[in-house]
């Protein structure tokens, strides 16, 4: 019954959304896709912060190489953007391979810290513009726009379909992995370290393959960041935008996606929706995350356990502690 | 025909010496005790076979192979499972989830295979499924596969710690206080348990207080204090033997649950 | 040897008013295992209510420098220890039994809020200190030239480091602050108030992340509404440094890292200067994973 319900209301919404763009003028459909943009990104994020528990508080990092990759090769070699998205996934990806590995074993707070200074050296490596590629302060102009089979994206709602579409493999995609041996390990690691490498689970590497998926994928949103900006400058990728990717997991409830959608439209639209107040938004805004995180302390939409196909069996009567 | 092998295993601490020279064998498909007074340095022994600490010195034979200094995940792998004496169940997980954890490393499907969700996935997944079921069935939690772990009575949530171990296909299971918050019921039907692994060819290794347990299914035991073997021998001779009588009616009042008291005083008594 | 001279006291001074924020993480996190983010913010408030409270009241006019600008400090202190109460009391006191990172987003949004708060009052603009409030003299120190106010910056942190050490170690109240930090539980079985105790940290923390806000004015003569997050920033790195929970350690990290900048600056690069930092704190962690003075944690199996 329950079940029925949800399916009723995510079909409400993905119908909704399909059909946004007609409804909504160009400045709507842009802050759209910024939210699909950060669900994206939270997805990725909540890989590492949301399954395995790990504070990362630097996934603007990998988003920064993916752009990166992608806003230098389309304009030095001319490679069409859309073939760049795997380049930048898997460059993102190595990035965080190298760098998560020395990293991996410090725990909670001291990782929070060491990945804020990880996203710092990048945005400052980018700012002095480092190997003489990354163009310093001003970053790198005339990015292409994508291209699919000879239509070029370029308006808001042509974007918007691009954004949600990979949303939409990405949270597909993303469901499988949540619901198999991979996804469980990272929860055993998330729920007792110990204990997960007490059954046999390899907690170091497990730990660094989740930075390297959320990385990965991190990186192909930079893709689509580049060149729907068609610029990119360091600007773009401060400690800030970590910060609300952060947000975006951990208010709309780490380790679910439904949460993390959620919360993407919560930490990036709702503020457009107080554009109204003008000076006082973001201090409601403010406010309004203190209060959320105070009414639901596990996030809006916490996550679910997941399902197995198997039988219920009666429990004998003599046990009487059970519950739930 | 000895399965594990620890040769002079040392382990410090800062200043205190946890294990100090200790040495036994032990031979396949037998139950073997570890027993001594409270922070004798048994759960250390424990822990130094399993691979969460790395002795100073000595070497620990597993089948053949050397395993001091390796990761814990290598050796479960290798087929050392273990429980814990503090409960470390997954808390906030379902039971049939903390079965298949053990399982894990029987199981190789990654990530890229979950998103593809590939024929051998399914059925590994599947498979791992029905095992995890097995085990549940075995120590008789299977009406309780969807509940969280944390709602389960405490010797449940012991039952679901060896059921846990035991998904890992291990050849030498490895129990820390087994019986420990369990009632006399319980204990029973953990003994029956113990027998069965043990009829189906698993070695097992334990650590328990409750000393009527240990003299019931152990086939050969090993006593230490502060760190050192003090006695090894049958449940007969380790009854007998005045070291070990000792060691227990020396730490009498300190015992804060009773169960070492007691049982001492049976050892003494059967003399 | 004269910028070395002159980077080494600068990074001394700097490192101060690092130490006395780092302070104020290191407390909370001390007792509550909590990072407060909004600390940062407290700072500046600190820095906005000196300036204002230094034109509008014009107290060193009255008092004279010296006793006008304590007077300042003592004002700015007990009010941004009060804001700090306020602060635990409204966000982070209904989270106690959440999950840690929880608080964590409920501390970012308490930053947001003062940050736009600061903003709305002040406006987004660079703010000026009057510059004739600490005398512009220029001392002679081993036979070197130094600006005195960076000297009196430095003499105030160890000054406030000093009794606040002494007032942990040596005091009841210490006491039981020490006792909250190691083990909240079994504090509160001996009969410890924890509640008060949080409340006292919340208190002096934020009130010496005050000071540091003042003191920042003074020393560099403006200030800004988002300088918090920078030099919070910093200020928490620096208590990563010395070891999270430690407060000598935040005091060593907080001058450490200072010193470590500002010779950075000069001998490597000045656009590299906070990369600099962080690199060296990753470098530190990597080999001691709970900083300086950390203690090593065995996880108990």
């Amino acid at each position: 019954m329950m079940k029925d319900r949800r399916t009723i209301i995510y079909t409400v919404i993905v119908v909704a959304l399909l059909f946004a763009p007609l409804y909504l003028n160009r400045y709507w459909v842009d802050v759209l896709n910024s939210v699909g943009l950060y669900a994206i990104l939270g997805l990725s994020l909540n890989i590492i912060l949301g399954y395995g528990g790990m504070f990362h508080m630097g996934h603007a990092a990998f988003y920064a190489v993916g752009a990166y990759t992608t806003a230098i090769i389309s304009t030095r070699y001319g490679v069409p953007v859309l073939w760049l998205m795997p380049l930048s996934g898997f460059l993102a990806a190595l990035f965080a391979l190298i760098v998560a590995r020395p990293i991996i074993h410090l725990r909670g707070d001291y990782l929070l810290i060491v990945t804020i200074g990880m996203v710092e050296i990048v945005r400052i490596a980018l700012i002095n513009d480092v190997f003489g590629i990354t163009g310093g302060a001003n970053g790198i102009f005339g990015i292409p726009r994508p291209e699919i089979f000879g239509y070029k994206i370029r308006l808001p709602h042509q974007f918007y379909y691009l954004i949600f579409a990979f949303a939409a493999v990405t949270v597909y995609l993303f469901r499988r992995l949540e619901n198999s041996r991979f996804g469980r390990a990272l929860t055993y690691l998330r729920e007792d370290e110990v204990a997960a490498e007490g059954s046999g689970i390899n907690t170091a590497r497990y730990k660094l393959m989740a930075f390297v998926l959320g990385a990965f994928w991190a990186g192909m949103v930079g893709t689509i960041f580049a060149s729907k900006m068609t610029i990119v400058s360091p600007a773009s990728f401060s400690f800030w935008e970590s910060v609300v990717m952060f947000m975006v997991v951990i208010l709309g409830g780490a380790g679910a996606i439904p949460g993390v959608i959620l919360g993407s439209f919560l930490v990036v639209g709702l503020p457009e929706l107080f554009r109204g107040f003008a000076n006082t938004r973001m201090l409601i805004f403010g406010a309004a995350m203190v209060l959320m995180m105070i009414f639901r302390t596990q996030g809006i939409l916490p996550p679910r356990p997941r399902e197995y196909p198997i039988e219920d069996e009666p429990e004998p009567a003599s046990e009487s502690e059970v519950s739930s | 025909m000895s399965i594990l092998t620890l040769k002079k295993v040392t382990k410090t601490f800062g200043g205190l010496t946890a294990v100090d020279n200790v040495s036994f064998d032990l031979d396949e498909g037998v139950v073997m005790g570890l027993i001594g007074p409270n922070g004798a340095g048994k759960t250390t022994v424990f822990n130094l076979i399993t691979g969460n600490y790395t002795p100073d010195h000595g070497e620990i034979v597993f089948e053949g192979k050397a395993i001091q200094g390796w990761l814990t995940h290598r050796i479960v792998e290798l087929g050392i499972a273990r429980t814990f004496q503090t409960i470390r169940l997954f808390q906030n997980l379902s039971v049939l989830e903390n079965v298949l954890a053990g399982s894990h490393c029987r199981t190789k499907s990654g990530a890229i295979s979950a998103m593809l969700r590939t024929r051998r996935q399914r059925e590994e997944e599947k498979k791992a499924l029905e095992l995890a079921l097995k085990q549940l069935e075995f120590v008789g939690l299977r009406p309780y596969a969807k509940h969280l772990s944390k709602n389960l009575s405490y010797g449940n949530q012991r039952l679901l710690e060896i059921a846990r171990a035991l998904a890992s296909n291990p050849r030498l299971l490895i129990l820390d206080e087994p019986a420990g918050g369990m009632n006399e019921q319980e204990t029973e039907n953990l003994i029956g348990l113990i027998r069965k692994m043990r009829d189906e060819g698993m070695t097992i290794l334990l650590i328990e207080h409750d000393m009527g347990l240990v003299m019931e299914i152990c086939d050969h035991i090993v006593v230490i204090e502060y760190g050192l073997k003090i006695a090894e021998g049958g449940p007969a001779d380790i009854k007998e033997n005045p070291r070990v009588i000792e060691a227990y009616l020396g730490t009498e009042d300190e015992d804060e649950e009773g169960g070492e008291t007691a049982s001492a005083e049976t050892m003494a008594g059967s003399e | 040897m004269e910028l070395f001279f002159q980077q080494l006291t600068n990074g001394l001074a700097v490192g101060g008013i690092y130490a006395l924020i780092a302070l104020g993480y290191t407390m909370v996190y001390g007792v509550l295992k909590l990072i407060n983010f909004a600390h940062g913010d407290l700072f500046t408030i600190g820095a906005y209510l000196g300036l204002t409270l230094l034109t509008s009241m014009s107290l060193t006019d009255r008092l004279g420098p010296t006793f006008g600008v304590l007077m300042l400090a003592v004002m700015v202190m007990m009010l941004v220890g009060l804001v700090g109460i306020l602060l635990d009391q409204a966000a982070y006191k209904p989270l106690r039994t959440s999950p840690r990172l929880s608080a964590v987003v409920s501390a970012l949004g308490a930053s947001i809020f003062f940050q736009n708060t600061i903003m709305l009052i002040y406006g987004a603009r660079f703010h000026v200190y009057p510059q004739d409030i600490l005398p512009n003299v220029v001392i002679n120190l081993f036979g070197m030239p130094v600006p005195l106010v960076r000297i009196l910056i430095l003499l105030t942190s160890v000054v406030m480091m000093v009794a606040l050490y002494a007032f942990i170690q040596k005091t009841k109240v210490g006491t039981a602050i020490r006792a909250a930090a190691e083990d909240q539980g079994a504090a509160r079985l001996m009969g410890i108030d924890v509640n008060g105790v949080i409340m006292i940290v919340f208190f002096i923390g934020p009130a010496l992340g005050g000071a540091a806000g003042l003191m920042v004015g003074l020393y560099y003569g403006q200030v800004n509404f988002t300088m918090g997050w920078i030099y919070g920033l910093k200020a928490f790195t620096a208590a990563i440094l010395g070891g999270i929970g430690n407060i000598p350690g935040a005091m060593v990290g907080g001058i450490l890292l200072g010193v470590i900048e500002a010779l950075g600056a000069a001998y490597i690069s000045i656009a590299w200067k906070d990369a600099i930092a962080f690199l060296v704190l990753i470098l530190i962690l990597i080999v001691r994973p709970t900083g300086l003075l950390g203690e090593r944690v065995a996880e108990k199996v």
